[in-house]
């Protein structure tokens, strides 16, 4: 009896649920469109940073330097100048990312004495790239100077490179960008699409006014929740597997690890991403209000859960907030099982973690949708 | 006789929206706590990557490459510096591990190559790149070292300067970009929901039985809303200078003139996502992903745009954030007034004026169908 009740229910959330059908493509289409271009799009990489180019000594010797600073894409020659205050203006209107000048006596200096100096003036707007271009830069002189010392005292004392760094990089050995991104898309399209689509569908009876003919039939309240909570998750999933079709098939990310473990913790994922937002629906009078708080809560659950940059790199008090935030916990196992082939031995308190989670999510938001019933 | 109608419509506009207390203080003070939590934790580049090192040659080459390694101020050692496996990388206890081989001293001495063995955790590719340079740097720094005793010196110094923020304060960049970035996300959200709303509650066909066109609808709705979103914005600014003293250096007339056009852009998207939805869990939908994921991802908040491959490329030059988010830059960190920036304003004016378009097409097309 209760079964045939619960199944018609789920019968009727599902097909009101399909008919809006353009919530049924902002949950399919629009995910796999936002992830191939952010997949491509997000680049931590520095690069193509635009060089002016102040080169007063106008020699071979000189040329070499410029020609050694743009040799790797890092500096790209944008702009020739012969003046220094074009150069400073260019700087200072953003027109350029940096601005090399090379004195006259560049060359000569190098020649007689041994030592010259360029300057380096880089647009410092951006601390990051700053911080790399500035790495970069010391590379590049270095590596020049070792060229030079090759070139111009070949017979001197046996010249070799006395030590080296054999770098690997593990799990992403070519540095792939979209490797790191990916996931974290992944983590943040599911946790946007679960809070909204279940706090809009949920206050949406309120609104109408419905609900109070659904109290009036005989089914149980948890009937009504659990009718809520499968059809929305179910159409959530689907998206996920799409997401997932996306990143294996467009941006070749690894499995290494165990794909059941992956969608086991991926619906438990979009569960706590549902509860979530059932409970918002409870707690908020109106649907202005429900939207307001589902989507501000979106902002420090993304960004702060190392969708798109690492919590290990965040202030200490923030690594602390994001062991309460389902998502950090989901992306080191979602990353850990993809990129890392790592499984429960490793990552065991984070699985704990959002088991947990979607203990307490759906027991609160459970409670408050029964009372809010009764 | 137009201005009039359009006034009354801001009016009404307005009116409607304070009714709603809990949603107007949600509407000022959730993007306040956004911009704390952005500005206190973003962070790209980690102060702290933890090392692991394993010196088996023990020799004062050695231990003079790992000093000069931790004095790049990047790396901590890591808690667990065991090396079984699952190790301190599959751990995540530990992002690098270096191993100094038995006769790595002797190598360098005798004219060999001594190598430093490093690997390095790239499933997080930003600090991966940041260590990457810091070990190279150290190397080459004591490749120098090492040359210079051996035969004359002969070299370039790069005198590097880093200009408007040499102290590299990351809260000098993320702030004024995180201005673009909230900005971007309420202000349409909160125009959307109200178009939306009409629509479901049928008031909207009162409007188009009314004598008001449909430009005048959408001027007076822009209007109102951009208000609402100018106040957004100088509660913003007033908390960045306070708490992370962002101030304008230089010319603020810029910032001036681009807010109210940066919010006109946004609020029309508002509307074109309001006309063409005719639910508001679809509008809500679209507004999240669209504003929510470009916003962050697509407008150079965090990442620059230099790198971006061609055909997406063009995407980013359609996202008005992208533009206000450099405006915002400028106007707080760089200062060069209106020669920066004025391109600036005019794309997201032309932005703008085409979304207006749209939306205006859209509210036409809606008018005639019901």
């Amino acid at each position: 009896m209760l079964n045939s009740r619960l199944l018609a229910l789920l019968i009727k959330e599902t097909t009101e649920l399909l008919r809006n059908r353009q919530l049924v493509i902002f949950l399919t289409i629009a995910p796999i469109v936002s992830m191939v271009i952010f997949g491509y799009v997000l680049n931590s990489n520095v690069t193509h940073l635009r060089l002016g180019i102040l080169d007063q000594n106008q020699v071979a010797l000189s040329r070499q330097l410029v020609d050694a600073f743009t040799a790797n894409q890092v500096f790209v020659a944008s702009r020739y100048t012969n003046d220094q205050q074009d150069l400073t203006r260019q700087i200072e209107r953003g027109q350029v990312d940096a601005g090399l000048i090379i004195p006259s006596t560049f060359s000569r200096d190098l020649l007689q004495t041994g030592k010259s100096e360029v300057a380096v003036i880089i647009d410092g707007i951006n601390a990051y790239s700053s911080g790399i271009a500035k790495g970069y830069i010391a590379q590049i002189t270095t590596q020049f100077n070792l060229n030079l010392v090759e070139q111009y005292q070949p017979l001197s004392t046996g010249l070799k490179i006395p030590i080296q760094s054999e770098i690997t990089f593990r799990y992403n050995p070519g540095t792939l960008d979209s490797w790191f991104f990916v996931p974290g898309v992944i983590g943040a399209i599911v946790t946007l699409s679960a809070i909204l689509a279940a706090a809009v569908e949920a206050v949406r009876e309120k609104d109408q006014g419905t609900l109070e003919q659904l109290l009036m039939t005989p089914v149980a309240s948890t009937a009504i929740l659990i009718s809520k909570i499968v059809p929305i998750s179910g159409l959530l999933t689907g998206t996920l597997l799409m997401c997932f079709a996306v990143a294996f098939l467009v941006f070749q990310l690894p499995l290494r690890g165990n794909l059941f473990l992956l969608l086991i913790f991926s619906i438990l994922y979009i569960q706590i991403g549902v509860a979530i937002g059932l409970a918002i629906s409870t707690f908020s009078e109106n649907k202005l209000q429900t939207i307001l708080i589902g989507i501000f809560l979106n902002i420090p659950i993304i960004l702060l859960g190392g969708a798109v940059t690492a919590v290990n790199s965040m202030p200490l008090l923030f690594r602390w907030i994001a062991q309460i935030n389902p998502l950090y916990h989901y992306l080191v196992i979602l990353r850990g099982i993809l990129l890392k082939g790592t499984g429960l031995e490793v990552w065991w308190l984070h699985a704990i973690a959002m088991i947990l989670f979607a203990i307490a999510t759906l027991l609160v938001s459970a409670n408050r949708y029964r009372r809010q019933l009764s | 006789m137009m201005i009039r109608r359009i006034r009354n419509q801001v009016f009404k506009e307005l009116q409607q929206f304070q009714r709603d207390r809990l949603g107007v203080a949600l509407a000022f003070i959730l993007p306040v706590i956004a911009l704390l939590i952005i500005g206190f934790a973003i962070r790209l580049e980690a102060k702290n990557i933890s090392l692991v090192v394993r010196d088996l040659d023990r020799t004062t080459l050695s231990r003079s490459y790992i000093e000069r390694l931790y004095a790049t101020n990047l790396f901590v050692p890591a808690k667990w510096q065991g090396m079984r496996f699952p190790d301190a990388l599959d751990r995540d206890t530990a992002q690098v591990q270096i191993t100094i081989p038995v006769g790595f001293a002797a190598d360098a001495a005798a004219g060999r190559t001594g190598k430093v063995q490093v690997i390095i955790d790239g499933s997080d590719t930003i600090n991966a790149r940041v260590s990457d340079l810091a070990v190279q740097g150290t190397t080459l720094a004591v490749v120098q070292e090492q040359l210079g005793q051996l035969s004359e010196t002969l070299g370039v110094v790069a005198q590097v300067r880093l200009w408007f923020n040499p102290g590299r304060q990351e809260s000098l960049f993320i702030v004024p970009g995180s201005y673009g970035v909230i900005l971007a996300i309420f202000p349409p959200l909160l125009i959307a929901i109200a178009l939306v709303r009409e629509k479901e509650q049928g008031t909207i066909l009162q409007l188009y039985a009314s004598s008001l066109s449909a430009f005048e609808l959408l001027i007076g709705k822009s209007l109102a809303y951009i208000a609402v979103g100018l106040g957004e914005a100088i509660i913003l600014f007033v908390v960045g200078f306070f708490l992370f003293g962002v101030r304008f250096i230089g010319d603020p007339t810029p910032l001036i003139i681009g807010t109210p056009v940066f919010m006109l852009a946004g609020v029309q998207l508002g509307l074109i996502i309001g006309t063409f939805t005719t639910t508001q869990s679809a509008a809500v939908q679209a507004i999240g992903t669209i504003k929510v994921l470009t916003g962050f991802l697509l407008a150079g908040f965090l990442f620059p745009l230099n790198s971006v491959p061609f055909p997406f490329s063009i995407v980013s030059y359609l996202v008005p954030v992208r533009y206000y988010i450099e405006l915002c830059r400028d106007v707080f960190v760089r200062g060069s007034g209106w020669f920066g920036t004025w391109e600036l304003i005019l794309a997201m004016l032309i932005l703008s004026i085409a979304e207006f378009a749209l939306a205006w097409w859209g509210m036409r097309q809606m008018q005639l169908s019901s």
